[in-house]
């Protein structure tokens, strides 16, 4: 591509995937969704004005203007795809669908359908989210999971230094005691539920803990970056070399 | 981790992927599934005897249970996933995940429900395939494919470079030819839809010419590479 036009939209260059964001989600750790150094590539965010996760999870219609208007932005500055650092956005998918003509992959739990094909039929998913409540009953609205697939859904909010930090909004994380935090309930995931054949760390402040829950369990561990990266990588596609 | 056990089984270790191969003799080039040069991490192969590509791609529910044996094979080895190089091994899914503990993706078609997720249901995503003859909306709704979008299926098996390199084993490939070739086939689905969604390369010596066909359709190209990345990343050992 020799000739390069003016893109008359954006002030920069060179961002593959923009993001979403939901206010008030704490400090964001290395692996964060919202933190730019997760990613082996530069990613763009833009704050969803009035994007509280209480107005996300219920779908708010009258929110669906600035969530338009952000994923606009961002197709502006020449992003390749859209994804979010909350999976409630994807209550919005169609809205930012139309607003930007790319591929916007808002959810972690989109990649339920493939994980489930990917696993013999009485294996189970085990899902760790943020605040099981909240997820509540709402997880077949965000994602097609096939019928006879079986979640196992555990949630992190009575554990004090993740509900302090991200679900409360605080000043720190504590990332350690976070991890033997998961790891506890991962564990008692998979003694309740012998079967589980893989793990789905929902929440975008989640994987930083993948590599230990991954080492832990000695299970498959998707979470929101393996789904980042899956579809910045189908966007930017590089030649090969290689031995012959 | 500074205690390791003996696996048994495993003539080596640390292999990533494990990957079905067809009874074929094939040029297999940079950015092939079956060349080990593809991937960022350790692959290891395992033919299943017999399957050959005219065989697998007419349909052979005969070699399920050598395709189970050979993924046993190959999870004995420690792989965390086990793929193939053939997207019509889709037929062999069902069988292989009951088989083994790891998790199974045969076929690049596995990503459509993902590809699907990702784009507004009117805007059509095109499959291109070794062989449109036999792949077919029933073969995909057979085997429990099912997305909203349009599917455009189109075929390489009449392009002259493709057919004789791929079909009739002459024994050498062009890459340049066949870089135009689907580049060609790309061009046109994208003229005729040009609310094209996406691209899926489905056939697993597609992936070297990935680059071109997004040169030339804009769009995101996804093909065994990506999904064989995607896997590796959440069961990989290593990966963070």
């Amino acid at each position: 591509m020799p000739v390069y036009e003016t893109r008359k939209s954006a002030e920069v260059y060179g961002y593959a995937v923009g993001i979403l964001l939901a206010g008030g989600s704490g400090p964001a750790a290395l692996g964060d969704v919202a933190n730019a150094a997760s990613f082996r590539y530069p990613v763009l965010y833009r704050p969803v004005e009035g994007a509280t996760l209480a107005r996300l999870r219920a779908g708010d219609p009258e929110l669906e203007p600035a969530v338009a208007a952000a994923a606009t932005a961002l197709a502006a500055e020449g992003v390749k795809g859209i994804t979010s650092n909350c999976s409630f956005f994807a209550n919005y998918h169609d809205a930012v669908a139309k607003a930007a003509a790319l591929p916007v992959f808002l959810s972690s739990l989109a990649q339920l359908p493939f994980i489930a094909a990917s696993l013999g039929r009485k294996r189970a998913i085990g899902v760790i989210t943020g605040d099981a409540a909240a997820l509540g009953n709402r997880l077949s609205s965000l994602a097609r999971v096939p019928a006879e697939c079986e979640l196992v859904v555990r949630g992190l909010e009575g554990e004090t230094a993740f509900r302090r930090a991200i679900l409360e909004d605080g000043d720190a994380l504590e990332t350690s005691l976070v991890e033997g935090a998961l790891l506890g309930i991962a564990r008692e995931m998979t003694r309740d539920h012998p079967s589980l054949g893989a793990f789905l760390l929902e929440g975008a402040a989640l994987p930083p803990y993948a590599k230990a829950l991954r080492e832990a369990s000695g299970l498959p561990v998707f979470d929101f970056l393996t789904m980042i990266d899956f579809h910045q990588k189908s966007a930017h596609r590089a030649a090969y070399a290689g031995y012959y | 981790m500074a205690l390791y056990r003996k696996e048994a089984g495993a003539a080596s270790a640390g292999q990533a992927i494990g990957i079905l191969m067809l009874d074929c003799r094939l040029p297999f080039i940079p950015g092939d599934v079956g060349n080990a040069s593809s991937y960022a991490y350790p692959v290891i192969y395992r033919t299943v005897p017999g399957l050959s590509t005219a065989v697998c791609l007419a349909g052979a529910p005969e070699f399920a249970a050598a395709a189970v044996e050979a993924a046993r094979a190959l999870a004995a080895e420690g792989v965390r996933g086990i793929s193939s190089d053939c997207g019509f091994m889709l037929q062999f899914q069902e069988a292989v995940r009951e088989a083994v503990q790891v998790p199974v993706c045969l076929s690049s078609l596995l990503q459509l429900p993902l590809i699907a997720a990702s784009l507004a249901p009117s805007r059509p995503i095109a499959v291109v395939t070794a062989d449109s003859a036999n792949l077919t909306p029933a073969f995909l709704k057979r085997n429990g494919i099912a997305v909203e979008n349009p599917i455009l299926i189109r075929g390489m098996q009449d392009k002259p470079e493709f057919k004789s390199a791929v079909f009739d084993e002459k024994g050498t490939l062009d890459s340049d030819l066949i870089t135009a070739e689907t580049v060609a086939v790309v061009k046109e689905v994208k003229a005729e839809h040009p609310d094209l969604g996406a691209v899926l390369l489905e056939c697993s010596m597609l992936p070297p010419y990935a680059k071109a066909v997004q040169d030339a359709t804009g769009v995101p190209v996804y093909d065994f590479v990506t999904m064989i990345d995607y896997l590796e990343a959440a069961a990989g050992r290593e990966s963070a």
